[in-house]
């Protein structure tokens, strides 16, 4: 999956566009030689150290990782889930209604 | 001898201190040589699979030829030659300390171990004394957070009854906030599964959730009880987003509002 990510957010750096996390790993320690080997850029809100059983996650609900939302330039939820291609297409549509399409 | 009492009390007080003191020393220890023995065994193991022999015959099992059985039997004897840590033996050891500290504040991190571990015969009748002489204390905080996954392996009844008894000895709200949580979660799964329920599960259920909302509002148990809720009504499509404000991995504070203006992918991740 950080391949998909790595070049979305490579492809869409002079858009308004952003990729946001929520991680859920609990040892920080332990993800941050991650961040570095796999160049997860992206900025992250993090769970805290309980997990997938952190206070973000568990307020939303979420129950599956990973879990997508995409949201328009407005603030509105306009997508859930989708992944690979389908977020690519979700996420050009959307920068499409603000006139600045993604190509 | 008018003071022997006063004397008596203070004996039998220090001897409790200590023997607390001693029991968390205890605990403490048990802990840590069995994180040791659990870490080495991955050390060891890890050694193993790295070695060329053993990729080796990784490969060679992988094709699917005449060969692979004799190398997976190969494969097999080189890792049982380090002994995986077997938790029913640490159960033993867990168990040994609950009935050393047996009726005491002491025994409950034991208890607590017992219930949480797999693998082993003690974590029924650890979650019964639990039930029965600790569920006032303190230290069933973690074992509270467990009760949807331990249903599985103890049985739904017994969860039903640790919890129950937790929501009507313990004082403190957040564990209780917890343990209404886990009851609630015991009638059913919160999303999904509301059919098999009956009515008077469902009302019963839907008691237990706002009572854990009411207990402790801002815990985590009252975030995940009120998620159902959540989703319907703030997390639909065509809903603005809510607000999440949080610290990033420099621990640096911002919102999700901060990107308003741009193209969310809102994306829950871990490395795993």
């Amino acid at each position: 999956m950080y391949p998909h990510e790595r070049s979305l957010v490579k492809r869409l750096a002079n858009k308004p566009f952003a990729l946001i996390g929520i991680n859920s790993d609990k040892d920080l320690a332990k993800l941050r030689p991650r961040l570095k080997e796999e160049n997860i850029s992206w900025r992250s809100f993090w769970n805290g150290p309980k997990g997938t059983g952190g206070p973000i996650s568990a307020k939303w609900g979420v129950r599956g990782w990973p879990t997508i939302y995409i949201l328009d330039h407005k603030g509105v939820i306009r997508f859930k889930g989708p992944r690979g291609e389908k977020m690519d297409k979700a996420v050009d549509q959307l920068l499409e209604e603000m006139g600045t399409s993604g190509n | 001898m008018k003071y022997l009492p006063v004397v008596l009390a203070l004996l039998i007080a220090g001897s409790a201190i200590a023997q607390g003191g001693s029991a968390k020393a205890d605990y403490d220890k048990l802990v840590k040589e069995f994180q040791a023995t659990t870490e080495a065994y991955s050390a060891k193991l890890k050694a193993i699979r790295g070695t060329d022999e053993y990729k080796e015959l990784s490969k060679k099992a992988r094709a699917r030829d005449a060969g692979s059985t004799e190398a997976r039997s190969k494969l097999r004897a080189l890792t049982s030659a380090v002994q995986r840590p077997r938790p029913a033996d640490w159960a033993e050891k867990f168990n040994a300390g609950a009935e050393k500290y047996a009726g005491t504040d002491g025994a409950v991190p034991y208890l607590v171990w017992l219930a949480k571990t797999r693998g082993h015969d003690h974590a029924s009748s650890a979650l019964d004394t639990i039930a029965a002489k600790h569920a006032a204390s303190a230290h069933v905080a973690d074992v509270v957070d467990m009760f949807s996954v331990l249903g599985r392996s103890v049985g739904r009844d017994k969860v039903r009854a640790v919890a129950t008894a937790i929501i009507e000895n313990n004082t403190n709200n957040q564990i209780k906030a917890n343990a209404y949580y886990g009851r609630a979660m015991n009638w059913g799964e919160l999303e999904g599964r509301e059919t098999i329920l009956n009515d008077e599960e469902k009302a019963k259920k839907a008691a237990d959730i706002a009572a854990c909302i009411k207990a402790d509002p801002d815990s985590i148990a009252a975030l995940r009880a009120n998620a159902a809720t959540f989703i319907k009504e703030r997390l639909q499509i065509g809903h603005e987003a809510p607000d999440i404000e949080g610290k990033d991995f420099d621990g640096v504070s911002f919102k999700l509002s901060d990107y308003r203006g741009k193209v969310v992918v809102l994306d829950f991740w871990g490395d795993w």
